[in-house]
């Protein structure tokens, strides 16, 4: 099992290898975090082709400025989420309109990842659904704050230093999320609880 | 009354932290007995953990990749890394509109500034009119009351005058209203 320090150490030596030109070094690099910035991209423009098109960028760009990353800063995924994160933000102004997506329109799902029962995707497909209407509601900033928070697990510091703000604005920010979100989610599922309360 | 709902204010402020245990053990010590007292920060407590619950087991799963894309995508970053770079051409320098008709009216005011002081200059040196002294006929002449003496004195006067200038100015020219002396036809 391997700490969080061997992987950083791990990834330092990658990109050490990296930078004499090895490319074996930049696949370990993109295998290793390649999903997590997917994940943090999606969540941010809520489009599969924009978050494609946004991992894309964000890796050609930090392996282009490898040599740029000072590991005395900030960790390397707290680096490549800030290139992530400000690419998203470029995209947000290039497309003030939300562009439809006509494959979640007509439902045209892919097969399911590890063969799960039907039953389980169905249970899946409508969790995700309620937590994307939730996070259209929110605005950029909040929407950024909340996905690095519970998504990624990051601390208050490190959403703080990608979203270029104080710790404590980065706080303020995922707890006015997190009210807002409680509003929103609550029609889902929050009735019968409710209903119970109040007697 | 007023306490209680103060005490929810302040319970509800923390109640993410108290949920994320980041707090201090007097302060979470504080809220879990307000849990317990308080209906409201109860109620509170129940929702704000569900919510914490649900973003908790639903963000990290939310907009999972599948294997093909990650491929599809990695394949496409190794062809954009093995593209040469782009020879840099030296470009001359654009320069932006805004700034082009910054420039313009820069230019513009300094035109004025130099030339004002020309064009103050010329209006001051244009031949300014010079007083002339009215002409005789325009001066007003104050006469006397009109009586019959008066009236004669001035008849014998303005005679007298015409007599003067007709023998002095115009000696050949004839009465406009008079005809001309006929001379017998031979």
């Amino acid at each position: 099992m391997t700490t969080q320090s061997d992987s950083q150490e791990q990834i330092l030596a990658w990109i050490q290898v990296a930078l004499t030109g090895e490319q074996s070094a930049y696949a370990n690099i993109y295998q290793h975090f390649s999903a997590g910035v997917y994940r943090l991209c999606y969540g941010l423009v809520l489009n599969k082709q924009d978050a494609e098109d946004v991992v894309q960028e964000s890796f050609v760009y930090a392996f282009k400025n490898l040599h740029k990353y000072n590991a005395d800063k900030a960790s390397f995924k707290t680096w490549l989420y800030t290139i992530a994160v400000s690419r998203c933000r470029n995209t947000y102004r290039r497309k003030r309109f939300p562009t439809v997506d006509f494959s979640e329109i007509l439902q045209v799902q892919l097969a399911a990842p590890n063969a799960e029962t039907p039953e389980a995707a169905m249970a899946r497909r409508e969790s995700s659904d309620a937590i994307q209407k939730a996070l259209v509601e929110l605005s950029p900033t909040l929407r950024e704050a909340v996905i690095l928070r519970y998504g990624h697990g990051l601390t208050y510091r490190e959403i703080a230093d990608i979203m270029d703000c104080p710790p404590k604005t980065a706080e303020s920010r995922v707890r006015l999320a997190h009210n807002k979100l409680k509003d929103v989610l609550r029609p889902i599922g929050r009735g019968l609880l409710e209903d119970l309360l109040q007697i | 009354m007023l306490i209680k709902y103060l005490q929810y204010r302040y319970v509800k402020a923390r109640m993410m932290a108290y949920l994320d245990g980041e707090l201090s053990l007097q302060t979470r010590r504080f809220i879990a007995r307000q849990i317990d007292e308080n209906p409201l920060c109860y109620r509170e407590y129940i929702s704000a953990k569900q919510t914490h619950q649900e973003l908790k087991q639903s963000l990290p799963t939310f907009g999972t990749a599948q294997d093909s894309q990650l491929n599809a995508i990695w394949a496409t970053i190794q062809q954009e890394m093995t593209q040469p770079a782009p020879i840099s051409t030296p470009q001359r320098t654009r320069l932006q509109p805004s700034y082009r008709l910054s420039y313009s009216v820069a230019l513009l005011v300094l035109g004025i500034i130099l030339l004002a002081p020309f064009a103050i200059d010329v209006s001051r040196s244009q031949p300014v009119p010079i007083a002339q002294p009215l002409p005789d006929d325009t001066l007003e002449i104050t006469l006397p009351a009109s009586t019959p003496e008066a009236d004669s004195q001035m008849i014998a006067f303005a005679v007298e005058t015409y007599a003067q200038i007709g023998a002095t100015s115009r000696p050949n020219i004839p009465l406009q209203n008079t005809p001309a002396p006929q001379t017998p036809r031979s």
